[in-house]
């Protein structure tokens, strides 16, 4: 039996112009043209400077489902949420929800560093659309969510960061909306309160809360999220699950970095093309545990005695995670017109989920003598298995292989 | 924005259709549907008007308690307190009147002994209405990021605007009470007049600041404006001196927004008799029309300002 969606955006477009001047002048149209009632027409044409900052997607959340929208900055997910908060209006298409709706986007907006937490709880309350009474009857359950309760009469302005964000996350976290917005906010904060606040938001999301979440912390989100939709250049170029999503927007993020391949001015060789696969069908879909096979073509000018290559791995977060050289093997080549291709094979691949790169870079045999380099090299990502990073299982992302075992402590040794 | 909000009888967790399906009826909780389209609000008046007062109602919890925050957080920083909401007036009068006793201006002769009131009072009535005109432009402003950031009545902004009117405009009112007894004004029947001319002031400004809102967050060039005006407005008001005989026959005091009411409510209170009745009237009763239509402006204007000046 399927629920009916919380949320319907079909064909939805936003335009944006950077130009301040000219962004007033389309205003002052725009309101004009609201004013005269013809706005629907004329919206979806793009006039000159504009562009369009979301270009119609159209996707539906159902009850229960946890998204996770990625992209690269610039991509449009946030002006996407604030259309889903109402508060931009679409320029095309509809975007239709049913039930209540909540939308985190900035927390803590509204709070008033002269007055009390206590104080501000309730406005912020009331902002976020409780009633007294509600707000009431929940205020202890905020106070405990927050664990601010020694500090809730004190005014915000001595707060810490951290603390307001507590302090703000808490009255969100107890709206108990249908469709739950957020843009960023998890990124602060401790991490026990993280936590907590995940920990929260499955407990709703298995009540059947709809939830959309906007962060750039893919490691954090597999905890949360069920699903992923994708952005890039304002289109929504994925929608499914959640694994391979985050491990495109990676790639994406891989991508989007300038190349930096910079031959020594000899020009006595250079590293043409780098391909990463699985060594079984050629797919650059990796998987924890099975083998990688780098094949590395470099074009050869003038030969080069006992050339050295080094391969390193990077994450487009933890930058690079290791590297290793040929001569650590003593592997030892050298290169002839018009030159070879070198082939590199890790059986047993250590990297968990997301996306990697690998780079490459060429020298010759003395310690000074570098021929070239390419700076992200060839992008792979790694598909599965997912880990399970609830503190239950492996996270982050290398696989260290490991054994435990338990001894007992001895009372003599005290 | 046209946000359709209507109460739809689709079960949570059916598996119904349509959206207009059979309800269940072991579902009490009935979904809520909002619908977010390109349309313009004005396309469905009857639609925008009920959802104007649906959010004037789901929003007075919230102003209130952004009044109170307002008030609270304004006055808690300061050793003299309320006492700045009654400074401008005071500090007004006080220079108009030093000007006339040393006989600079000839005003206080005009008007006699009952000067010192007379532009009091005036002054307190003509802060009103600038509040009022300004009131909406300053609210929307002080809360635009509030406003690209949350989703509420947006309505609830506008009416702390009107509450702070209200709140400085009866502050200084009291603060008027003494100087009333000590010139020897007692309570007649007429003064009941006063108050709700006061009050459709207050009503003719905040709407005029509606209409002038969307120009105002758009350009500065529209509060600067303000700033630019304000003091010479005053002086064409009359309010510090008597208006001449001829007032009906100037066009400029009828178009004076300000004037009518004003001068009305102030003669009668000062002087117990007034021949601005018919004037005030007139602008008394445009007050609202006014008024409505900018709680309209400011509607359809909010969420075209939002995305412009939000980032």
């Amino acid at each position: 039996m399927t629920r009916d969606p919380v949320v319907q955006v079909e064909n939805v477009s936003k335009k944006y112009c950077r130009n301040l001047k000219r962004s007033l002048r389309y205003g002052v149209r725009d309101l004009f043209s609201e004013f005269t009632g013809s706005a629907g027409e004329r919206r979806g044409k793009l006039r000159a400077g504009e562009f369009f900052a979301v270009d119609r997607v159209t996707f539906n959340v159902r009850p229960g489902e946890c998204v996770a929208l990625l992209g690269p900055n610039g991509a449009g997910k946030s002006t996407l949420l604030k259309m889903l908060a109402g508060l931009f209006k679409p320029d095309t298409g509809k975007i239709t929800i049913r039930g209540r709706l909540g939308a985190l986007i900035e927390l803590g907006t509204g709070f008033n560093p002269i007055l009390t937490g206590r104080e501000n709880v309730f406005v912020n309350g009331t902002l976020l659309g409780l009633s007294k009474r509600e707000i009431e009857e929940r205020f202890e359950e905020i106070t405990d969510f927050s664990e601010l309760a020694d500090v809730i009469d004190e005014p915000v302005r001595t707060y810490s960061s951290g603390m307001r964000l507590r302090l703000g996350f808490a009255v969100a976290a107890h709206l108990r909306p249908q469709l739950l917005l957020i843009d960023e906010v998890l990124a602060v904060g401790d991490v026990g309160f993280r936590m907590k606040c995940f920990k929260h938001i499955l407990n709703l999301v298995d009540e059947g809360l709809a939830l959309i979440i906007v962060s750039h912390a893919v490691s954090q989100l597999n905890r949360v999220c069920n699903r992923s939709i994708v952005m890039h250049d304002h289109r929504m170029v994925f929608d499914g699950e959640f694994p391979q999503g985050a491990a495109l927007y990676e790639k994406l993020l891989i991508e989007d970095r300038p190349q930096q391949h910079q031959p020594s001015t000899s020009g006595e060789a250079s590293i043409e093309s780098i391909r990463v696969s699985n060594g079984i069908d050629g797919s650059d879909h990796l998987y924890t545990g099975q083998a990688l096979r780098g094949e590395i073509d470099i074009r050869c000018n003038q030969p080069v005695k006992d050339a050295r290559v080094r391969v390193f791995l990077e994450s487009p977060y933890g930058g690079v995670l290791g590297g290793f050289s040929t001569r650590l093997q003593d592997f030892r080549f050298n290169l002839e017109p018009p030159g070879s291709t070198l082939i590199v094979e890790m059986p047993d691949l250590p990297l968990l989920m997301g996306a990697y790169t690998l780079n490459v870079a060429l020298y010759g045999a003395d310690l000074e003598h570098f021929i070239d380099r390419r700076h992200p090299g060839a992008a792979f990502q790694v598909v599965g298995p997912q880990p399970n990073s609830f503190a239950m299982g492996e996270d982050g992302m290398i696989r260290f292989d490991h054994a435990w075992k338990i001894e007992r402590l001895h009372n003599d040794r005290a | 924005m046209r946000s359709k909000s209507k109460t739809d009888d689709t079960p949570q967790s059916g598996s119904t259709s349509s959206p207009l399906g059979h309800a269940d009826p072991s579902d009490l909780q009935a979904t809520k549907v909002i619908e977010f389209t390109p349309q313009s609000a004005l396309r469905n008046p009857v639609q925008l008007c009920r959802e104007i007062v649906q959010n004037v109602l789901d929003g007075r919890a919230l102003a209130w308690r952004m009044f109170v925050r307002n008030i609270k957080g304004l006055y808690r920083q300061t050793f003299l307190g309320l006492f700045w909401a009654f400074l401008p007036p005071l500090a007004n009068t006080a220079l108009w009147v030093f000007l006339s006793t040393s006989g600079v201006t000839d005003f206080a002769e005009k008007i006699g002994p009952k000067y010192l009131i007379y532009v009091l009072t005036g002054m307190v009535l003509w802060q009103a209405f600038i509040d009022g005109l300004q009131a909406p432009l300053n609210s929307v402003q002080a809360n635009r990021f509030m406003l690209s950031k949350l989703r509420f009545p947006r309505e609830s902004i506008l009416m702390v605007g009107i509450y702070e009117v209200l709140f400085n405009l009866f502050i200084r009112s009291i603060v008027l009470v003494p100087f009333l007894i000590w010139f020897g004004i007692t309570p007649e029947f007429v003064h009941l007049w006063v108050p709700i001319a006061a009050l459709a002031l207050v009503l003719l400004s905040v709407g005029l600041g509606c209409l002038l809102m969307p120009g105002g967050m758009l350009y500065q060039d529209v509060g600067r404006f303000l700033t630019v005006i304000t003091p010479l407005w005053m002086i064409a008001t009359q309010i510090v001196y008597p208006p001449p005989e001829n007032w009906a026959n100037n066009p400029i005091n009828w178009a004076n927004p300000a004037s009518p009411l004003l001068l009305w409510a102030r003669d009668l209170l000062v002087l117990g008799e007034s021949g601005h009745a018919f004037a005030a009237g007139i602008y008394g009763v445009i007050a609202i029309p006014i008024f409505l239509l900018g709680l309209v402006v400011y509607r359809v204007a909010i969420p075209i300002l939002v995305e412009r000046v939000s980032s």
